[in-house]
């Protein structure tokens, strides 16, 4: 997603209450509350967050106090103080980060709460079976 | 008229002042205004020594007194220089069944199908890919369990702790270490004083404490987990006539 399309919350900006987007976050002020953001949501090193995230992939570098869900990726850079539960497909973090919670974190799993749907199409009644569904690297058949 | 003295006396100096010499000049000061010598034929172009090659250095345990210190080079025997003992410093490799004392400075290699029955291994590096049915090992740098690795916690005694990579490792009872590296699977409840380390491929289930961890992208996580936490570190000492 483009910068022009990022909200941001700037660091002399304090939020008590839920904020939602459709698209991407940058958090580098205060919220009391839950962020629920379909998009990339990034919690800048000053940012403070007391609240739940439920986000498709986060990028923590500031304090949050609460748990995270991400359907796609949770990234802790070092210095990230998280103080909750994280949930997501795939994790990634610094060393030197903070971290008080519990984690449930499994690439090899396929299914799971974390896991993001799918975004391949079903195949339509009368259409290729599951068989002859190979990557097709011609373009169009 | 200021002297034109070379301040540096290295080999090349010494060479030039060899071909200097040869060629019936007498001025020393000359040396350092002398063309490089031809490369001798079939030579590189440029080729020259960037930088001297240090050898390895090792660190080492006293298995008898406990007391460290650090070799440079390779050695098959040493001596502590505390307690004078003579401190084996070769690669061992366990193959078949096995009920002796190893002491070694260096890797103890315990292979796939081979068995310990008793006995006390000591090493620097112990890598466990048999089993252990009785005695115990005890590595004082790093302690690798590989697939098929068998064992029962209070047998084992380690500093660092390596999970190969297609090892599935469950501990029974809380361990501790200094650093844990996981490329395959831990399941346990573990305290570490330095790192955990999950390296893509690896996963870690249970509990976790310690001040510092790092997850690889593609690394599994499904722990309850207190990581830096300010009671949890080491605290400074406090200053003489504190309360």
């Amino acid at each position: 997603m483009e910068p022009s399309q990022q909200s941001l919350i700037t660091a002399d900006v304090e939020i008590a209450g839920t904020v939602k987007s459709a698209g991407a976050v940058r958090i580098e002020g205060k919220l009391e509350g839950e962020l629920i953001c379909a998009g990339d949501a990034s919690v800048g090193k000053s940012a403070t967050i007391k609240g739940n995230l439920t986000v498709n992939s986060a990028v923590i570098e500031g304090a949050v106090n609460g748990n995270i869900s991400a359907k796609d990726k949770i990234e802790m850079k070092s210095t990230a103080r998280v103080n909750g539960d994280i949930k997501s497909r795939r994790l990634s973090v610094e060393d030197g980060v903070t971290f008080v919670g519990k984690s449930e974190v499994n690439p090899s799993s396929t299914g799971g709460a974390g896991a993001a749907p799918s975004t391949k199409p079903e195949p339509a009644a009368g259409g290729p079976k599951a068989d002859d569904a190979r990557p097709n690297i011609f373009g169009k058949r | 008229m200021p002297s034109r003295k070379t301040d540096v006396v290295d080999n090349l100096t010494v060479v030039r002042l060899v071909r200097l010499t040869r060629e019936g000049t007498t001025d020393v000061g000359a040396v350092a205004d002398l063309p490089p010598a031809p490369a001798p034929p079939g030579a590189k172009a440029g080729a020259h020594f960037g930088r001297t090659a240090m050898p390895t250095r090792h660190e080492v345990r006293c298995y008898e007194c406990r007391y460290e210190f650090s070799i440079t080079g390779q050695a098959k025997q040493t001596h502590c220089p505390k307690c004078r003992a003579i401190i084996e410093m070769q690669d061992y490799c366990v193959e078949g069944d096995w009920a002796q004392d190893v002491k070694t400075a260096g890797t103890i290699h315990i292979a796939v199908g081979a068995t310990v029955r008793d006995g006390v291994l000591i090493g620097g590096n112990i890598v466990l890919a048999g089993a252990l049915k009785g005695g115990r090992v005890e590595a004082y740098r790093r302690l690798e369990l590989a697939a098929g690795a068998q064992f029962t916690e209070e047998a084992i005694r380690a500093r660092d702790l390596r999970v190969q990579a297609g090892a599935e490792i469950v501990l029974r009872q809380a361990a501790s270490f200094r650093e844990v590296e996981i490329l395959g699977k831990l399941s346990g409840s573990v305290m570490v004083t330095g790192r955990i380390d999950i390296r893509a491929g690896g996963c870690l289930e249970g509990t976790a404490r310690g001040p510092r961890l790092m997850v690889e992208e593609g690394g599994g996580l499904l722990a309850e987990l207190r990581i830096g936490a300010e009671d949890d570190l080491p605290r400074k000492p406090a200053p003489r006539g504190a309360p």
